[in-house]
């Protein structure tokens, strides 16, 4: 048998060695096309891991679900002091949510008075987390939602609280969320307190960077952090977090959004804001009818 | 006989993919959604590598091409790039199994060492020229440090679980005739 493969090697050499040659070149020539139409082929990518990655899920879920009872099950060695812990602070969130409550139908009767509408294009679709990015090097996970129930890239994905991230990459029934951790994530944000814009930059650290803000003197820590809707690509006044510093002594957002459990998020409809196209044309009294001829033109 | 090894090497070649699938599959679970500190080794690598140089008949060009191909589209990564810069590392593997066959394993892990250096060389080197998102030099180091750590136990579970073992002598002899 060994003979046999050493006399063949006369002849199939040069052939395996072409063959070889030839799919090195293929690959590579994947990987400059992706270089130079990247668009074209991370719609490709989203297709394949559209067709792979949801068969998959009768396995993912299980094996996702023993893994998280397991660490949930380390942490029942200290349910006694948890249990206390808890009672403590659910004495205290009494006194919270009966505050909150009287706030609540303050605001509602004032909102009322007011005669405010909410913003009713903000609906939302809720995904389940499928799967993670796989790698130390990026963040991203994949939702089971996609094209078919209307998402589009770039709408904002939250979980309860805060915001956690943008579609980038849909496929027919799963859509990629980049987290806002990953390191080419980049969100326009307001800084509420001093109400100055920024930008939150990713860098695949657990709390994003808050950058170019123009006086960072009058930046606190703690003050919230929300998105400030610049650019038109996503909608305003998405809580993302609080500022905090890094011993190094650079701003920094603490995100809301709770990052250690990933498993539902909302992703918001949005259809982009509407925008001002008409210069502003002389406003004028209506009763003499000449001037308001005049004023038109 | 010799229908027999033919047998064993195409199941042997299906185990490998499997083996592939399982490492994307368990690498794409949605457990860990908070930046890490820490890079783990990459295990498809280093199986891979093992079994180009101990059983070059199990790792076929094509197969690993496809294997990391796809795992390049579902991990995030520069599609190809991976996958020719794996396909490569292992046709030279093969090339030194027929060397390595009597080596002593210290000599195959120092062999395995120099190639994981020269892939994490290369990824890095063809990211910068074509000016890719570089990740951090330090994750990729620890991964690679991982990586090297990790070979003899990828070896020794695949000797004992697969029976992947080096050929013997007398087979080595038999093949140089």
């Amino acid at each position: 048998m060994a003979r046999d493969r050493n006399q063949g090697d006369e002849f199939s050499a040069p052939l395996r060695r072409l063959f070889l040659g030839v799919l090195l070149l293929v690959l590579l020539g994947v990987f400059l096309v992706w270089r130079i139409d990247s668009p074209r082929v991370e719609r490709f990518r989203a297709q394949i891991t559209d067709a792979v990655v949801p068969n998959f899920d009768w396995a993912m879920a299980p094996v996702t679900g023993a893994v998280n009872l397991l660490r949930d099950f380390q942490s029942y060695q200290r349910i006694v002091d948890q249990n206390r812990e808890l009672r403590r602070e659910l004495q205290q969130m009494k006194a919270w949510k009966e505050a909150a409550s009287q706030l609540g139908e303050e605001n509602a009767r004032l909102l009322d008075l007011n005669n405010v509408r909410l913003d009713p294009q903000l609906t939302y679709v809720t995904g389940v987390v499928l799967a993670d990015s796989g790698s130390p090097f990026r963040q991203s996970v994949l939702l089971n939602i996609g094209a078919r129930d209307g998402i589009i890239d770039g709408w904002a994905a939250m979980d309860g609280i805060g915001l956690v991230g943008r579609i980038s990459g849909v496929g027919k029934s799963s859509s990629r969320v980049m987290l806002l951790t990953d390191s080419s994530s980049r969100i326009p944000a307001r800084i509420q307190g001093s109400g100055q814009t920024a930008l939150i930059v990713g860098d695949n650290t657990v709390a994003p960077h808050v950058d170019f803000v123009e006086t960072p003197d009058l930046v606190r820590p703690g003050d919230r952090v929300v998105t400030s809707g610049d650019g038109g690509v996503f909608p305003g006044g998405l809580l993302i977090g609080q500022v905090a510093t890094d011993p190094a002594g650079r701003l920094r957002v603490r995100l809301a959004a709770d990052y250690e459990r990933l498993e539902f998020l909302r992703v918001l409809r949005h259809h982009g804001q509407e925008s001002l196209e008409s210069p502003g044309s002389l406003v004028a009294p209506l009763s003499p009818d000449s001037f308001v001829d005049n004023g038109d033109g | 006989m010799a229908e027999a090894a033919l047998s064993n090497k195409w199941l042997m070649r299906v185990v490998f993919a499997v083996l592939c699938l399982i490492l994307i599959f368990s690498q794409l679970l949605p457990l860990e959604t908070t930046p890490r500190r820490w890079a783990g080794p990459d295990f498809m690598v280093v199986l891979a590598l093992a079994w180009a140089v101990r059983q070059p008949d199990y790792t076929p060009a094509l197969l690993v091409a496809a294997m990391f191909l796809l795992a390049d589209f579902l991990l995030q990564r520069p599609p190809g790039l991976g996958a020719a810069i794996m396909v490569a590392a292992c046709e030279a593997q093969h090339r030194r199994s027929y060397r390595l066959r009597d080596a002593t394993f210290a000599s195959e892990w120092f062999n395995a060492t120099v190639v994981l250096v020269l892939i994490t060389l290369g990824y890095r080197l063809v990211a910068a020229i074509f000016l890719l998102p570089l990740p951090s030099l330090g994750l990729m180091l620890m991964q690679m440090m991982m990586n090297v750590a990790l070979y003899p136990a990828v070896v020794f579970l695949s000797h004992v679980l697969f029976g992947i073992r080096r050929a013997t002598v007398h087979e080595a002899t038999m093949g140089a005739n």
